[in-house]
């Protein structure tokens, strides 16, 4: 082994299965938060991943909001640089995209870096228009050219600040340099992963650890699972059961980062919904339709939206209190253990209450995950 | 890169081991503390930890006569305990092999005797561990770099360094990242990194990551440590790095020890060190 490689504690390690700890078996996929160390960006481990695959970087657009300091505007919706990662044969290896979550370890005033620079808008069809015609390679001074082509006028430049505007002066879009070190966080999403998720995890980890990333203070890591198996009354009331009910010990079993903001219990009403659609008060169809009407969205502690969509754009169950993560042994023993209760969730079987101890519960739901698993 | 939770050489933390584990061994007998059905261990860390309570111990009629070995391991079985307790015990019991550990907890059973608990044998490096702001799941990537046995048996070897102030590698809970930042302090201070790899030979450490954090913690206290230049000058050492450049293994100097009656294996090293420094051959090859 190389001093290189040995310098950091697994670097280069074969990956193998966590002794006592059986990985996953379903189909996930992972959405990890990191940070960039001060000076890199989320492009230098990119380059670093492509090197080592002997793949390709492709910059990408990613869609996201921000607060707006324009009062009567709640937020406004902008485009930032993401970087898409492909194997030598072309399969996606992995995207890496900013995570406006993460701020805490981040110097706010810090001036903008060169190439980095968001696009914003207050319309979201606007803003998908953009980006189906601008370049995601393009530097900031040239990115809203096609924009502006196709209304038919010039692009405004004021400063570092790209604008355009309509013939009746409306502001379609405006480009600006990215300040506060947002090339720093650095959302490493995988493509679904079917096997050796540790090996697939310690792929993209290890390298993130040598380059010197970090787990970010409001970091989470999100478990993407097929959404199908869910989608009948008995595995979405259990799934509902299993978030609701077990709520406490399960976080306390996974470690759920108590700065992760965008995490919320699910509502009582869709408890006492699923538990009357699963005693046999409703059919799927009837619970779906009711389900939909309580508001739910993404930002829950289990992210449940896809389930309840006619036709979703990605059909999967989100689960989002997993802590922040860059070891892939810690990543895949808690999604096994995650991927082991969802298993006993597609049981008929109710899932039973748990102690009112929460050591009692915490032990049991580890039964369950076993046995489920 | 291998778990080393059985020093056999005279290091510190062997020392210590092998002096407290008995008569820790002897208290919590004496105060009744007997034995935990091992197969409980190595769940969730300290939720498990939190809700072990103490039970009876198994016990066996005394055997009219030494058992054999495998005697006392068919009793080993019978008592439900597992391959994963054997390995343990035998962390715990400083023992080579885990057969002799299979063999020597199914003595004990047939004579009668309580097992001691790994939870509570190994309660102050585990504490330790939490205390430094580990978790169960830590333990899982630890053992999974060390290759140790079981997540319970890395948390107590990573909790024995920490109480011998030896950084251990992050978890992903410190972000602070101290092993990182006396990684830097190390190379800061005018070590290289082959200096790191000298030192983790020399102090018998995981990986020479390990010998630069430890190196580095002691430059950020203030503890005085010696400084680059004298490592180099230090004829000791040199010897070490002599035998080691010579393509030597710890294995090696383990059985140059044996040859030459000596206790601690990096002595031998810089004895073997000298003499190749001195043109003198070695009774072993590289």
């Amino acid at each position: 082994m190389s001093r290189d490689q040995r310098s950091i504690p697994g670097a280069g390690a074969e990956a193998r299965p966590p002794q006592g700890v059986p990985g996953p078996f379903s189909r996930i996929g992972f959405e990890l938060e990191l940070l960039a160390p001060r000076g890199s960006s989320r492009a230098q481990l990119a380059h670093e991943l492509s090197e080592r695959c002997g793949g390709t970087v492709r910059p990408v657009f990613h869609a996201d909001s921000e607060p707006s300091l324009v009062p009567g505007m709640g937020q406004f919706l902008h485009l930032t640089r993401g970087l898409e990662v492909r194997r030598d044969d072309g399969r996606v290896l992995c995207t890496l995209v900013d995570d406006i979550t993460i701020v805490g370890d981040l110097d706010q005033r810090a001036a903008p870096r060169p190439g980095w620079y968001r696009v914003l808008s207050d319309d979201r069809r606007l803003l998908r228009l953009v980006a189906a015609h601008a370049d995601p390679a393009a530097p900031l001074e040239t990115v809203l050219d096609p924009v502006a082509a196709l209304f038919g006028v010039q692009v405004q430049a004021r400063g570092a600040v790209r604008r355009v505007n309509d013939g009746a002066g409306a502001t379609i879009a405006l480009a600006a340099p990215q300040p506060g070190e947002r090339e720093r966080p650095c959302e490493v999403v995988t493509p679904p992963l079917e096997r050796d998720h540790l090996g697939a995890l310690e792929e993209l980890l290890a390298p993130a650890r040598e380059l010197g990333f970090v787990v970010p203070r409001e970091a989470a890591v999100h478990l993407h699972l097929d959404g199908a198996p869910f989608r009948s009354v008995h595995a979405f009331a259990n799934v509902v059961r299993l978030f609701a009910r077990w709520r406490d010990p399960l976080r306390r079993v996974l470690g759920t980062n108590p700065a992760c903001v965008r995490l919320r219990p699910l509502p009582g009403d869709l408890l006492r919904l699923a538990e009357d659609a699963d005693s046999g008060g409703r059919g799927w169809d009837e619970l779906r339709r009711a389900a939909g009407g309580l508001g739910l969205t993404k930002f829950f502690d289990v992210n449940l939206t896809s389930l309840l969509a006619e036709a979703p754009t990605r059909d999967t169950l989100e689960v989002r209190i997993l802590p922040g993560m860059i070891w892939g042994p810690a990543v895949a023993g808690r999604a096994a253990l995650v991927d082991g209760l969802l298993r006993r969730c597609q049981d008929p079987g109710p899932l039973p209450s748990p102690p009112g101890d929460l050591d009692a519960a915490c032990a049991q739901l580890e039964r369950m995950a076993r046995a489920g698993g | 890169m291998t778990q080393d939770t059985t020093p056999t050489d005279g290091t510190r933390r062997g020392r210590r081991a092998r002096a407290r584990a008995p008569q820790r061994v002897a208290r919590m007998v004496g105060a009744g503390l007997l034995a935990l059905p091992l197969g409980t261990l190595g769940s969730i860390g300290d939720v498990t930890l939190a809700s072990a309570t103490p039970v009876p111990a198994i016990t066996a009629q005394p055997a009219p006569s030494q058992p054999t070995d495998a005697e006392a391991q068919a009793a080993f079985w019978e008592a439900d305990y597992t391959l994963s307790d054997a390995e343990q015990l035998a962390t715990l019991w400083q023992l080579d092999s885990v057969g002799d550990a299979k063999t020597r907890a199914g003595q004990k059973i047939l004579q009668g005797l309580p097992l001691p608990s790994p939870a509570d044998l190994a309660a102050d490096e585990a504490r330790a561990f939490y205390n430094a702001g580990y978790s169960y799941w830590d333990s899982v990537v630890l053992a999974w770099l060390w290759d140790s046995p079981s997540p319970q048996a890395a948390k107590v070897a990573a909790g024995a360094k920490l109480l011998d102030r030896v950084p251990v590698p992050p978890s992903d809970d410190l972000t602070a990242d101290v092993y990182a930042e006396a990684q830097a302090a190390f190379l800061a201070a005018g070590y290289t990194p082959e200096d790191g790899i000298y030192l983790a030979e020399l102090w018998n450490l995981d990986s020479p990551g390990d010998a630069k954090a430890a190196v580095g913690a002691k430059l950020l206290e203030g503890i005085p440590v010696p400084p680059p230049d004298d490592l180099d000058a230090d004829p000791y050492l040199e010897g070490v790095r002599a035998f080691l450049d010579a393509g030597y293994t710890y294995a090696d100097a383990q059985e140059l020890a044996g040859l030459w009656d000596m206790d601690n294996p990096v002595d031998t090293k810089a004895r073997a060190g000298q003499k190749l420094l001195d043109g003198l051959p070695l009774p072993i090859d590289a």
